[in-house]
């Protein structure tokens, strides 16, 4: 190796180094752990309203289900949360380039083993619906419809880590239906990682084997509200307005969700009653600050559920 | 004291000028050398809750450094302020070995962020092509390109200053690779 590039890098160092025995370690110190205890700041207060909005209702389709569609949310006990905001370092924000780069956008129908069929349109303004509308739907003024949406596929990446352990899937039928989704979710990686409660969300596709052109693999798909938890925030696209859920190496957090359908809209109850298969995932934004780096990513959560309703819509599960 | 502030306190005070030293390597600035070695203690530290060994902390630093520079670094308080002068176009005047080397480091330093850190890897920590890629989360081809381009860029300005062929993708080398814990799973 050349002796001469060598040296001079090693003189540099030295050279800096030296600078750098010469000051105050007490300063480095004192405002690296001011920077860390904001970002760690543990502040319940907030938790809680991480919590409501990752909770406070899901959508089917395009429409809105129950006004008391709340699901509960039991963060584990065994994680502490963090929250806070004024993380002068992270705050960075999420665009769809972003999730484009990240989620390696595919063709429609194209799945492999790593993949599940996502979709979500690709938006302009931060106020874009991301979900796939039924043409002239008055609950989804901002959302596109299937021709006007520039699909941004997503699918998981290879090597995640965070299987869901448990979930179960219930329904009960009088009219309406329902189906709770709990899942704990277990760090298995080797480095602490950063959930996004509020980008949290589910995907509940139907028919999800179909092939290209079935409309239904996407357009049926059900995201949670926490997706879009707000006008002009659309939340697992753009930068989280809460403080991440840190999850250590062999920690699990556990949530729910609860999607429900009233008898004005029996199409939850269909698929829960019904032929056709469905396929659950669920999805969330992660920050992992891993030996090889720091990073975020757009990741599936554990496993898929995969369900074959028999007609019973009692446990699907 | 918590642990991670403990760890934090330790690291800073036994291995805060190795790291600092690094941070200069890259940005040949103090400021922005400050600035790279405060992002990436944050960095470390912000979602860590329990103890970490020092050498692990160490090693979190300084990739976090390395990969902050790659990243271009989305923060301009940690984007070295370097004078963006070509290679070429720093005047090789030395009138002592010392300056020889001061140069060479100005030539590096005045690389392309990618470039600049493939070089620092290549010829300070001493990781090959494949090694590089993989902390970097590049391709080795591009690695491979990033140090062709800057040892073509420094030889045009500082000769060959003893540089082989082979120097550039030597993935027999022996080296040693802090972690490498990623994996595929479903």
């Amino acid at each position: 190796m050349t002796t001469d590039l060598h040296e001079s890098l090693a003189q540099a160092a030295s050279e800096g180094r030296a600078h750098f025995e010469t000051t105050e370690v007490d300063p480095v110190i004192g405002a690296a752990a001011r920077r860390v205890r904001t970002h760690r700041a543990t502040v319940s207060a907030v938790s809680v309203v991480g919590a409501l909005a990752l909770v406070s209702g899901v959508m089917w389709g395009v429409d809105v289900f129950s006004a008391n569609s709340t699901v509960g949310v039991d963060p584990a006990g065994s994680v502490t949360p963090t929250a806070a905001a004024g993380d002068a370092d992270g705050a960075e924000p999420w665009t769809i380039n972003d999730l484009l780069s990240l989620a390696r956008p595919r063709a429609k129908g194209d799945q492999d083993a790593y993949s599940t069929t996502g979709m979500v349109c690709s938006h302009d303004e931060a106020t874009d619906d991301p979900r796939v509308a039924y043409a002239d739907d008055p609950t989804a003024p901002h959302a596109k419809t299937v021709e006007d949406c520039k699909s941004v596929w997503f699918k998981a990446s290879a090597a995640y880590l965070t299987p869901v352990r448990a979930y179960v899937a219930s329904g009960t039928s009088d009219g309406a239906a329902q189906l709770t989704y709990s899942y704990t979710l277990r760090n298995d990686t080797a480095w602490a990682l950063a959930l996004d409660t509020d980008s949290v969300f589910i995907w509940f596709e139907t028919d999800p084997d179909a092939d290209s052109g079935s409309i239904s693999a996407y357009s049926n798909a059900l995201v949670g509200e926490t997706m879009w938890a707000g006008a002009g925030t659309v939340t697992a696209l753009l930068d989280s307005s809460v403080e991440s859920q840190v999850i250590e190496p062999g920690d699990s957090w556990s949530g729910s969700m609860t999607l429900r359908g009233d008898a004005t809209d029996d199409r939850l109850y269909k698929i829960l009653t019904g032929s056709d298969s469905y396929r659950i995932t669920l999805w969330g934004r992660v920050h992992e600050d891993s030996p090889s780096g720091s990073r975020s990513l757009l990741v599936q959560l554990g496993d898929a559920f995969e369900a074959q309703p028999t007609g019973d819509i009692t446990s699907p599960n | 004291m918590s642990s991670w502030a403990e760890t934090l306190d330790t690291l800073v005070r036994e291995r805060g000028g190795v790291l600092y030293g690094y941070a200069y390597v890259l940005t040949g600035d103090h400021h922005a050398a400050d600035d790279l070695l405060q992002d990436a203690l944050v960095r470390a530290f912000r979602h860590s809750r329990g103890a970490m060994p020092l050498d692990a902390a160490h090693a979190y630093v300084k990739r976090a450094m390395q990969t902050a520079l790659v990243d271009g670094h989305r923060r301009a308080s940690v984007r070295p302020q370097r004078d963006h002068r070509s290679a070429d176009s720093i005047a090789q005047d030395p009138t002592t070995a010392s300056d020889t080397r001061n140069a060479l480091h100005e030539a590096v330093l005045s690389l392309p962020p990618r470039a600049r850190a493939c070089v620092v890897m290549r010829y300070f920590d001493g990781l090959n092509a494949t090694q590089i890629a993989r902390e970097l989360g590049l391709q080795p081809g591009t690695v491979r390109r990033y140090l062709a381009d800057a040892v073509a860029s420094l030889s045009r300005t500082h000769g060959d200053f003893g540089l082989a062929e082979d120097d550039i993708d030597n993935d027999d080398q022996e080296v040693v690779v802090i972690v490498d814990v990623r994996e595929g799973r479903r």
